[in-house]
């Protein structure tokens, strides 16, 4: 498969693709965040980030690629814990939580998916379907739809 | 005069700075738009600056990854200082009126008690605020989202406070046509509503603003202000490109964290202004969620519809709201990760949820790092835990006398209702704002949005930004 990203090179996506797993490794009913393909849209998310955050999170990405699985769950594992240090080493940690756990999540449960796979997507697994009525206002794409946008 | 006089004269003449508006407004939110819409009428020529993009019922972007990182700043969330708060504000063509719930909501006795204390300002009473708010009712589209619309979640909440005899009401919301019973789900329109049901600034003043003359330049944010001789010199970075505009009066509407950046950014102007950035406070909201073994699908049509109206609760400084959020939001606010996140998530359809808001103390402080960037330090105070804990208590309560199979609680609180920082008052030392809407010590500065609020009023703030804006502006006109 050819680079999914413009942003990060094959081992930070690689990284990515193993802190994805750390939160999310799936089960028998989900995919595991680097089955269901939805870092290959994480250029959605870097597009709009701030220079400084995404420079330090390709950084990190590039490290994280080097760590064992292991390693990775028992990271993302302790800064779960992170809600009661006082600051400024709790705020750094929960920053960093934050940040890396939102991006995960929000890939995850984008609705996308990755070109190899065929399965259906976390949302379509939460049956989460949802819509707003724009039959009436004459749209080229909603005209006398229930349903033009879906979300 | 001598030809040299004249060349001087000439050359002086060339290098002052020629204002192109009457007033330049920086941000085009609930406030930004409102006074342009009554400048403009009142014939003042008028720019809106706006940081963010423009978009359109047909261009919102889809889904919520879409909308989370293209309509608000920080690509989604901002985390205050101590990381323990998300912060949202909209960036995009008219703010945060596009993606918010458009309550809109009376200020009370309470409320205003508490301002004119600490602001020294007379007119916080209801007597001089209610012509204000009866003139925006007649002008507003609003109401309540009808009885045969509330989803299950809406029942579910209605039923806890019944059943522990607290009083609610529907709540007042910006919208018409939803088409709620042709299946339309509110929840998408946190992202932009694709049928203009809700009456965002965007679709409503905006408009009648430009058809009275006001110029937009989005994607334009600004870095500093200085003073022009009599004008502003407004600075900032447009496309990628530097760029300037002068304008006789700025009026600053860029909400909390952009007004603060910016007059932290503009040293000449801070300087003499000692309580810039003090103030903040956010109604921290925190969600709790109850699953059943049926549906309740709380994502489902109206979103949002009933809220506590309780002297109880109220006295109390909390607020009970029923409210969901869509997957990703849903997905932080879920405790764990592995296993344990998958099984909390697999209940998406299967939870109600409330949240508390807490009337929080305005003990927070906003400033800029070496690097430019905002630092959001926003401690809870003893009464804030203490009040966070009476209505996390009674949260859990309610929802258990709803009978579900297990509660549960979210730790991690977000603020939608940013305020303060550039706080009204009658004391330079004390505020940043005066009673005429100026800030302290310049003629041509204005602010009337959030930033200015002395304090939390434990009340959605939307329909009070939009009538200060409504008399700021007024005043504005009467003195050009």
């Amino acid at each position: 498969m050819d680079n999914p990203s413009r942003h990060l090179s094959p081992r930070q996506f690689r990284g990515l693709e193993k802190l994805g797993d750390a939160y999310l490794p799936g089960d028998a009913q989900f995919p595991s965040f680097s089955a269901c393909g939805c870092a290959e849209h994480v250029d959605c998310v870097l597009d709009y980030l701030p220079e400084d955050d995404r420079r330090d999170l390709k950084r990190l990405l590039w490290v994280l690629s080097l760590k064992p699985q292991f390693a990775l769950t028992a990271g993302v594992w302790m800064l779960e814990k992170t809600a009661d240090l006082p600051i400024p080493l709790g705020g750094l940690l929960r920053f960093l939580r934050f940040g890396l756990k939102g991006l995960v999540i929000s890939l995850y449960y984008s609705g996308e998916t990755g070109t190899r796979y065929h399965g259906p997507s976390p949302l379509d697994l939460l049956d989460y379907h949802v819509s707003v009525y724009t039959g009436d206002l004459g749209d080229a794409k909603g005209e006398n739809s229930q349903s033009a946008v879906l979300k | 005069m001598s030809n040299k006089g004249l060349l001087n004269l000439l050359s002086d003449a060339l290098k002052r700075p020629v204002a192109m508006y009457d007033f330049a407004i920086i941000g085009s939110g609930v406030s930004g738009a409102r006074i342009a819409y009554e400048l403009t009428a009142g014939g003042a020529k008028c720019v809106m600056i706006e940081a963010g993009r423009k978009f359109d019922r047909h261009s919102y972007p889809r889904g919520e990854l879409g909308y989370s990182t293209q309509m608000f700043w920080g690509g989604g969330i901002e985390i205050t200082h101590d990381g323990r708060i998300g912060l949202l504000r909209g960036k995009c063509l008219g703010g945060t009126s596009v993606i918010n719930q458009a309550d809109l909501n009376r200020f009370d006795d309470s409320a205003w008690d508490d301002w004119r204390q600490r602001s020294g300002i007379r007119y916080f009473q209801a007597a001089d605020i209610d012509p204000l708010y009866d003139h925006l009712d007649e002008v507003v589209i609003s109401g309540p989202i009808p009885r045969q619309h509330y989803n299950r979640n809406a029942e579910l909440f209605i039923k806890a406070l019944d059943q522990a005899g607290f009083s609610w009401r529907g709540i007042t919301r910006s919208q018409t046509d939803c088409r709620l019973d042709q299946g339309t789900d509110c929840i998408v329109c946190l992202g932009g509503c694709p049928r203009d049901a809700k009456q965002s600034a965007l679709i409503t003043v905006i408009p009648a603003a430009v058809e009275q003359g006001l110029r937009i330049e989005t994607e334009f944010e600004i870095h500093s202000l200085e003073h022009a001789n009599d004008a502003v010199r407004i600075r900032g970075i447009q496309n990628g490109g530097q760029r300037e505009l002068i304008a006789a009066k700025a009026v600053l509407a860029a909400g909390v964290l952009g007004n603060v950046k910016i007059l932290n950014q503009s040293p000449r102007i801070a300087a003499s202004l000692p309580a810039l950035g003090t103030g903040f406070c956010c109604h921290p909201q925190y969600m709790m969620y109850a699953c059943f073994r049926d549906p309740v699908d709380a994502h489902k049509g109206a979103l949002q519809s009933v809220e506590s109206h309780d002297e109880r609760i109220r006295a109390a400084g909390v607020k009970f709201e029923n409210v969901y959020a869509p997957p990703i939001a849903t997905a932080m606010l879920m405790p764990g990760i592995r296993g344990r996140h998958l099984a909390s998530m697999k209940k998406y359809r299967y939870m109600a949820s409330m949240e508390v808001a807490v009337r929080d103390e305005p003990a927070g402080r906003i400033k800029l790092s070496k690097k430019g960037r905002l630092i959001v330090d926003k401690p809870l105070t003893d009464q804030d835990r203490r009040r966070m804990r009476y209505g996390w208590t009674l949260l859990a309560e309610l929802l258990w006398s709803t009978g579900p199979q297990e509660l549960i609680q979210c730790g991690h609180p977000y603020g939608l209702h940013l305020m303060g920082g550039c706080p009204i008052g009658t004391d330079p030392k004390r505020s940043v704002v005066g009673p005429d809407f100026r800030i302290h010590g310049q003629r041509n500065l204005y602010a009337a949005d959030s930033s200015i609020f002395p304090s939390a009023p434990g009340i959605n703030p939307s329909f009070t930004i939009m009538a200060l804006s409504y008399k700021a502006a007024h005043e504005m006109l009467a003195e050009r």
